[in-house]
């Protein structure tokens, strides 16, 4: 990937957002349980990396600084989300962050039971195609930390599946 | 991980069929133009901003200068009323058939700078008098919600919207929900031109 020696181009920054977008909104979304909420964090982390670029000095690839600005995004806007349901309760509408999606009830308690450390290994994983030594730049943690995380979260998830009807 | 379980993930996220959009992106960073141009846009938008957009022949409503744009709900539900909201620091234009909004910070050294969001000042009126609500919040038609206040201590007051929700907002796709003791009204925030 194209990078200047200081920091990195926006035509990089560019590349990578038009290379990965879909996947990059994907595990916002699993983050965030909103699809518009999850395509705004990332146009928004995209934006901070571009205002950031000058701070980008490797050695890791330019893609997992950017995931790490994506994922970090898409965390505060969900802490945002969550204050913001905890003041709605009084509302008599149902809540802003209800998951809209038609997936299995069961999934989604096994993925929302996980810790948010395994969820989002297992996301960066399965969505982001990331290997463990770029989770473990994103997340900062050590790359035999991904790999244990990895396996609990998929062994959590089993357990729950194994008792979903197919 | 096995195919069944791909799949089911693949069901709790779906693929996204949204195109990006880079120049949304520049857009947000205010990066979209060399800083020489920015500078140029700055003077431009600062003498807008103090004078009619009609003597500069710009394809700009600026319903507002920075004393900002005014937008009204009439609330029909468990009680009727109105609700206004005053939003501050913002340049509305026309493009491409559709409003947009410019959140607009200082003017520095810099120049004029877009922002995430801008200040709002709201105020709820019930059967003509001025009223407290238990909660008053704005609902995109997409279904995402922000609280201006909960419980409210007062019949106005101030808050903060981002972008999204502006530019949902002075497009008409957005509405008020109040509630107070008598239960919730809702009603549809349009622009107000007075």
């Amino acid at each position: 990937m194209p990078t200047r020696d200081r920091g990195a181009s926006i035509g990089a920054i560019e590349s990578v957002y038009r290379l990965r977008f879909d996947r990059f909104c994907r595990v916002a979304a699993a983050i965030l349980g909103d699809r518009e909420a999850a395509r705004d964090a990332v146009q928004d982390a995209f934006a901070l990396a571009v205002r950031r670029r000058s701070g980008y000095h490797g050695p890791a690839p330019l893609e997992a600084w950017l995931w790490r600005i994506v994922v970090n995004r898409a965390r505060d806007e969900r802490r945002s989300a969550a204050a913001r349901v905890r003041r709605e309760r009084s509302l008599a509408a149902p809540p802003a962050l209800a998951v809209e999606l038609d997936d299995p009830r069961e999934l989604r308690e096994a993925l929302a039971g996980l810790p948010e450390r395994q969820r989002l290994v297992l996301f960066l994983r399965v969505y982001a195609d990331l290997d463990y030594e770029a989770i473990a730049t994103v997340l900062a943690i050590s790359p035999g930390t991904v790999g244990a995380t990895l396996n609990a979260a998929r062994a959590s998830l089993r357990r729950t599946l194994e008792e979903v009807p197919t | 991980m096995n195919a069944y379980e791909l799949e089911l993930l693949d069901r709790f996220v779906p693929p996204f069929d949204a195109t990006a959009d880079w120049t949304d992106v520049l857009r947000r960073a205010g990066a979209d133009r060399p800083r020489r141009a920015r500078r140029a846009l700055a003077a431009v938008l600062a003498a807008a901003i103090v004078a009619p957009a009609a003597a500069f022949g710009v394809n700009a409503l600026l319903e507002r200068g920075p004393s900002g744009i005014g937008l009204a709900a009439d609330l029909r539900g468990a009680f009727t009323g109105t609700l206004t909201l005053d939003v501050r620091h913002t340049i509305l234009a026309r493009r491409d058939g559709r409003i947009v909004i410019h959140p607009l910070g200082r003017l520095g050294e810099g120049g004029i700078r877009s922002r995430p969001g801008a200040p709002v000042r709201w105020s709820l009126e019930v059967g003509g008098s001025q009223a407290a609500a238990r909660s008053i919040a704005v609902v995109r038609d997409s279904g995402r919600r922000t609280v201006l206040c909960a419980p409210c201590r007062a019949s106005g007051g101030t808050g903060r919207l981002d972008r999204s929700t502006l530019a949902a907002l002075v497009n008409g796709r957005a509405a008020a929900v109040a509630v107070t003791g008598a239960g919730a009204a809702r009603g549809r925030l349009m622009l107000e031109h007075r």
